[in-house]
């Protein structure tokens, strides 16, 4: 991943530092900053540029995953994790 | 890459995820080498000083190299910095990963697969007999409805339940992260909040999947310095080269051509000082 991101973010722009290396960059010298000073730090004029620059870098949550009727065919398959089904069927059985 | 937390004030603030600060080193270290065509945003910081500021900022993350920073830069100079290029290239690593390095880390990660293996076996049975045990103890339990009674050993036998819990987040920490955790969890009536913040807390990236890369950083690092003759780094090293321009006149180079010897004199003064009770 990190090759592929710094051909396209970094060695791939012509003539202006990309707003995700400033991002990064400013991150590492000033951590624990608020959306404003990032704002302020990279010199952008436009917050929703930053904001969307900094989702596609964030963790997004992921939903349980539920083992039921629908998905059972992929649990006897083996394509779902098993610590999980242990657990999801402890669970059950407790209910 | 960026993590993003909740303040005091309820304000969210941002900082690096310690794969977003090995991509910053691989800035910084890319503009030492020229390949950066526009250069770094911050380009009035030197290459070392750029490296002191992300170790000041950022100990936690990788604790036994930033956190040991001053400690490595006094013995390896301005290689502390130039060491993370084992991490950094995929060359310099093959060409390190030869005899008793290659020895090292093959075993090492032989014992990692074998005890993940040996979890899931302890984790899968610990489940197994939970349930057996709960099942054998209904009929003891004051309560006469089946569902009450199983909910009542389970309430009193949750510390085992837990336990059994934090080796299932050993073995796949990447299952939930804390938010999905919990409201899965709402499910389970037999853990109180105070149980569950504690359990969601063993999902949070930091004690996950960030814990693993920093310990593999950490290793291959040390391991890097296990090398009788010369550091393996990428080249060019501009920084270096200018302050150290004609290597074979320096003496500033001379105590450091061989790793090994800086690794045994890091280790030594890291005990010593653990001994000392000052790390």
């Amino acid at each position: 991943m990190s090759k592929g991101w710094l051909q396209n973010m970094i060695f791939n722009v012509d003539n202006k530092i990309s707003l995700a290396q400033k991002i990064l960059e400013v991150l590492a010298i000033n951590p624990t900053i608020t959306l404003h000073e990032l704002v302020r730090d990279t010199g952008e004029s436009d917050e929703e540029k930053v904001k969307k620059i900094l989702s596609y870098y964030t963790p997004i949550l992921h939903k349980p995953l539920v083992v039921g009727p629908d998905n059972v065919d992929k649990l006897l398959a083996g394509n779902i994790h098993t610590a999980q089904y242990g657990i999801f069927c402890f669970t059950m059985w407790l209910k | 890459m960026v993590k993003v937390r909740r303040n005091a004030r309820g304000t969210n603030t941002y900082e690096l995820s310690l794969f977003g600060i090995m991509l910053v080193i691989t800035l910084v270290r890319y503009h030492d080498m020229n390949r950066l065509k526009l250069g770094l945003y911050y380009n009035n910081i030197l290459f070392g000083e750029y490296y002191d500021k992300i170790a000041s900022n950022y100990k936690k993350k990788l604790p036994l190299i930033f956190g040991k920073w001053y400690l490595l830069k006094r013995i390896l100079k301005i290689f502390s910095a130039y060491n993370f290029d084992i991490i950094l290239d995929k060359e310099a690593r093959s060409n390190f990963m030869t005899g008793d390095n290659s020895k090292f880390y093959n075993s090492f990660i032989t014992v990692t697969v074998h005890n993940h293996k040996q979890l899931g076996e302890v984790q899968v049975k610990g489940l197994e007999e939970y349930g057996n045990y709960i099942e054998s103890k209904i009929s003891q339990s004051p309560y006469k409805n089946i569902q009450e009674a199983r909910k009542y050993i389970s309430h009193k036998t949750n510390a085992v339940f837990q336990m059994i819990m934090k080796i299932s987040v050993l073995s796949n920490p990447v299952e939930y992260d804390p938010v999905s955790f919990k409201e899965k969890a709402k499910e389970w009536t037999f853990f109180n909040s105070e149980q569950l913040k504690q359990l969601s807390h063993l999902y949070e990236i930091e004690n996950t999947i960030e814990k693993a890369l920093a310990d593999e950083v950490s290793f291959i690092y040390y391991l890097n310095l296990h090398n009788d003759y010369r550091f393996q780094v990428m080249q060019p090293m501009k920084y270096y080269s200018v302050l150290v321009p004609d290597v074979s006149k320096s003496k500033y180079i001379e105590d450091l051509l061989f790793p090994k010897q800086s690794l045994l004199q890091s280790l030594g003064v890291i005990k010593r000082l653990e001994k000392d009770s000052v790390l």
